[in-house]
């Protein structure tokens, strides 16, 4: 199969587009220490939120749809939680050897690097997504360039609340997120190079993605929410939280119109 | 589907932008080095880029255009540019 030059330039011009928006989270640059410290709770909260209504809303039912058997995509969200349970003990035996919920100077917390690697492989998926639907139609790419640009900044600024809470300064964790942000890149490259290999690995690579989110907020980011328990936390945390997962609804809601329209 | 000039184009804007925010923000004095000469070639190019193809293209499509009875060299027939 002949790609069009025209289609390779698309799919990169709109993977770039994508690593743009990790860069949204620069932000945190200009603020105070004194407004970061009070946001970034609420950040982590939003994280929580935009991470499982990214799983359970977007990234399962869209397994769902291409695989057809649900008790299998199921199992493969399992093994998705399983190896991220896996990997982040390694990490932990490697760097840590502690549960600490709270870093030391010159500590990255687990939780800061279980999150980069949930995000790097989230993007790597995102990439094959961009870069199948620039294959099949190039308005389709761009309808689903538009809706992963939509999902993605509300969950790079909660990326960018967990990297802080894990012990990164604001500059490294613009950084490490943007870094991230790049396996969009190999994902789409991937997919254009491979593209029947691509296409049917997202029946895994789905799931095992919505595993990985669902773990790092069930895991590594709530009970960070739990050290703060006075009222106003209660309300801030509690209203970031459902802010995330109606970001993700809506967002259901924007792609339905777009591939609609 | 738009032409593979204008994608051009867009990759490099793109390439600029991420890289004016990137370059601020990099403690690493090599890496600093690096990436603003990859800064500077891009905008190289697409200067170069405007400076030989775009602007006289533009320039062209505007006097044949506007002046019908010149014509173009490269194409034979009337009103082309």
């Amino acid at each position: 199969m002949t790609i069009a030059l025209t289609t390779v330039a698309s799919t990169i011009a709109a993977c770039l587009a994508v690593s743009i928006c990790s860069l949204s989270s620069a932000i945190a640059l200009w603020l105070k220490p004194e407004t970061l410290k009070w946001l970034v709770p609420n950040l982590v909260a939003l994280a929580v939120g935009v991470l499982l209504g990214d799983a359970f809303i977007h990234l399962i039912p869209d397994a769902i749809q291409r695989h057809g058997a649900v008790s299998e995509v199921c199992l493969t969200v399992l093994i998705g939680m399983f190896a991220f349970f896996v990997l982040e003990k390694g990490v932990r035996w490697r760097h840590d050897h502690n549960v600490d919920t709270r870093p030391t100077a010159d500590q990255i917390l687990p939780l800061a690097k279980m999150n980069l690697i949930g995000d790097a492989m989230h993007n790597f998926v995102d990439g094959i997504l961009i870069a199948g639907s620039f294959l099949a139609d190039p308005v389709m790419g761009l309808t689903t360039t538009l809706a992963i640009i939509a999902h993605e900044i509300p969950q790079e600024l909660g990326d960018v609340g967990a990297l802080l809470r894990g012990g990164f300064t604001p500059r490294q964790a613009v950084l490490y997120n943007f870094y991230c942000s790049l396996t969009v890149l190999p994902g789409a490259i991937f997919t254009l190079l491979l593209s029947q290999v691509a296409e049917s690995s997202l029946i895994v690579l789905l799931p095992i993605a919505a595993g990985g989110f669902i773990y790092i907020a069930a895991s590594d980011l709530i009970p960070v929410l739990h050290e703060r328990s006075s009222l106003i936390h209660l309300g801030g945390q509690s209203a970031a939280f459902a802010s995330g997962i109606g970001f993700m609804q809506f967002i259901v809601f924007f792609e339905q119109a777009l591939l609609a329209a | 589907m738009a032409s593979l000039d204008t994608y051009c184009h867009i990759i490099g804007i793109e390439l600029l932008a991420i890289l004016s925010i990137i370059l601020p923000l990099l403690d690493n004095r090599s890496h600093k080095r690096a990436l603003s000469t990859v800064f500077l070639v891009v905008m190289g190019f697409m200067l170069a880029h405007f400076a030989t193809h775009l602007l006289p293209g533009k320039i062209a499509a505007f006097i044949y255009s506007s002046h019908h009875e010149y014509r173009s060299v490269k194409t034979s027939g009337l009103d082309r540019t």
